[in-house]
């Protein structure tokens, strides 16, 4: 059969672009993890921990993570469906609109404008920016899939269908403000109404963008990594309609002992222990399409950083439904033990998967063989480091912190200060900025690897099997 | 903490609030919003600080429940404790009442107060003349205080 033509152009330029914006997600992650232990590297006012670490996270969840699932969307949902994407022309005027938004994001932040809603910062000027770019994005998705020449529509599709109508969702119904001036307005709800929707958005935000695309990402590139079908396919679409049933009650965990009602947040613990399945649903699964194929841990490098990405995707869906439940939420909520946590699926789970999606990319992109798998090798082992330090000194951290404020004398009043706490931490704190200097460490010999690709790379042998590649 | 010196010179624009109220549907009056002509927005956040959480009525009911009901200083003369109270002094006075009691942006501190009066101002504050209650701090700190208060007069 004769292959479509492929536009793999579009999906070059979103990997390069979202590769810039990661990195400077860690770099500011780096620098207001320094400010945090020396508070003179806050540069009032545009500068300020306050300013930057909102840039941090949307660098980071909208910069490098959906930059990245644009980029393997696109190149998945041609080869999925068996036809070149349904508009070019589209896709070119997205990557624009994704950059400019992102700058638009980053000068606005700085600037001071802001939302104060955590992961939802973006003034409503930005967020119609953001509904224009997901709309152009999700015709495209869409219409390619309508007109599929693949009648069965596997698992990833599912998981990519979800992320573009998720996310569609959850933005709009968040946005709903009215606006003051230019860069000022209000939210449409009020009090506990507002916090409460402000969860249902920011809990599904990683539902839908750091959960279903990686794992859309994961069920494709594991496979074409190996060079072995998934265990099965039956078990990943039943993991995959639960999952997407369960996520979308579970937001209110994060407004546990505050004036939210309390069957809600009731509710919200029980979906959250019950995604415990669906979750590990997944994680079986990608352990069982190993069988028989384990050596490859020793002798693929791409699978290695799936394999290791799914792990913590296992572990992070272990952790967070213990955090969801009251008693534990009420010892370490508002502790370092949440970004622990956060960081644990940020750098291990969605990371790792996207780096093995764009190593397996790199040949295929560029025409060459990758430069170096002993560099590839190094990166992994370099990340796989930063990021469980950053997690283990955030946990301690956050447990001692939680120990301190929940220390009382017996007339009711705290044996500590908060201040005391803040101080007794920073050994941790310590721990966790160098953390992210072995993490960049890592990210920037990948980046180099890439570089040197293009540059040095070996043209490309391509009458080797699709599965050999990774292998080599 | 960073410095938020630049608040200082940023004032408040009384029709910009007008408009954000407007919005909101608060019932502020015209002249409540002109009142706000030369305030700073470092005088914006301080009003909102000293305001936050202070309107809560079974907060300040626990307070009062726990104060005691003879107001006689358990540690009253004791050396040792006003060692203690002069670290707590340290901690949570001296940022307002300077670190020789001589003032600053609160008033400086006098002599002449019983151990009973002293004790009744550093746990319920002075809401009206910007000094907040040290309540939480709990009753048997509030003495080391007022012991430590007494030992420098």
């Amino acid at each position: 059969m004769e292959k479509p033509q492929y536009n793999i152009a579009i999906v070059r330029s979103f990997i390069h672009w979202s590769l810039l914006w990661g990195v400077v997600s860690i770099v500011v992650g780096i620098l207001i993890s320094f400010q945090l232990i020396i508070p003179e590297l806050n540069l009032s006012p545009y500068f300020t921990y306050g300013r930057l670490r909102p840039l941090h996270t949307n660098a980071g969840i909208f910069g490098w993570a959906i930059g990245t699932f644009f980029a393997l969307f696109l190149y998945m949902v041609q080869r999925l469906c068996r036809r070149p994407l349904w508009s070019d022309k589209l896709a070119r005027f997205q990557l624009w609109l994704f950059n400019l938004t992102i700058v638009a994001a980053a000068v606005t932040l700085l600037l001071g404008f802001t939302q104060s809603k955590e992961y939802h910062e973006l003034e409503w000027p930005i967020d119609l920016m953001v509904v224009v770019l997901w709309v152009v994005f999700s015709i495209n998705i869409v219409m390619t899939i309508v007109k599929r020449n693949e009648e069965q529509m596997y698992v990833s599709l599912w998981f990519m269908l979800a992320s573009v109508v998720g996310v569609a969702i959850l933005y709009l119904v968040n946005s709903a403000a009215v606006p003051v001036s230019l860069f000022k307005s209000y939210s449409a709800y009020a009090g506990a109404n507002d916090a409460n929707v402000q969860w249902w958005y920011g809990h599904n935000a990683v539902a839908m963008v750091l959960t279903a695309p990686p794992l859309a990402v994961f069920y494709y590139f594991l496979p074409k990594s190996t060079g072995v079908p998934i265990f099965s396919h039956r078990l990943s679409i039943v993991a995959f309609w639960s999952l997407i049933f369960m996520y979308l009650w579970t937001g209110a965990h994060h407004l546990l002992w505050t004036p939210i009602p309390d069957w809600i947040q009731t509710m919200a613990m029980a979906f959250s222990i019950m995604l415990i399945a669906p979750s590990w649903g997944s994680v079986v699964n990608g352990y069982l399409s190993m069988n028989g194929q384990w050596r490859q841990m020793r002798e693929n490098y791409l699978v290695k950083f799936l394999i290791l990405g799914i792990t913590f995707y296992g572990l992070q869906t272990l952790q967070g439904p213990l955090q969801a439940v009251r008693t534990f939420s009420a010892f370490i909520h508002y502790t370092d033990w949440v970004p622990g946590h956060v960081h644990m699926g940020t750098l291990g789970w969605v990371s790792l998967v996207l780096f093995a999606a764009i190593y397996y990319l790199a040949p295929r992109m560029y025409g060459t063989e990758l430069y170096s798998i002993p560099m590839a090798n190094m990166h992994f082992w370099l990340v796989l480091v930063g990021q469980l330090l950053y997690s283990v000194s955030m946990w301690i951290a956050g447990v001692q912190q939680a120990g301190m404020w929940h220390a009382i004398g017996p007339d009711g009043s705290l044996t500590y200060t908060f201040m005391e706490s803040l101080v007794s931490v920073y050994p941790y704190y310590w721990a966790r900025a160098f953390s992210g200097i072995i993490y960049i460490a890592g990210v920037l010999l990948f980046v180099a690897n890439l570089v040197l690709t293009v540059r040095k790379g070996k043209t490309r042998d391509t009458t080797a099997a699709p599965g050999a590649v990774g292998a080599a | 903490m960073p410095s938020y010196a630049f608040l200082n010179e940023r004032l408040v624009d009384p029709e910009r609030v007008r408009r954000k109220m407007n919005v909101l549907g608060f019932p502020y009056t015209q002249e409540d919003i002109s009142a706000l002509a030369g305030k700073s927005e470092m005088d914006a956040i301080v009003a909102y600080m000293q305001k936050l959480g202070n309107d809560i009525p079974w907060r300040q009911a626990a307070a009062q429940a726990a104060a005691p009901q003879d107001l006689v200083n358990p540690f009253h003369g004791d050396p040792e404790a006003a060692a203690q109270g002069a670290s707590l002094y340290a901690r949570h006075c001296a940022a307002c009442h300077g670190a020789e009691l001589g003032g600053g942006i609160g008033p400086a501190l006098m002599p002449g107060w019983d151990d009973a009066d002293l004790f009744t101002v550093i746990y319920e504050g002075i809401p009206e003349g910007g000094m907040p209650g040290f309540s939480s701090l709990g009753v048997e700190r509030v003495w080391l205080m007022v012991t430590f208060l007494q030992e420098q007069q």
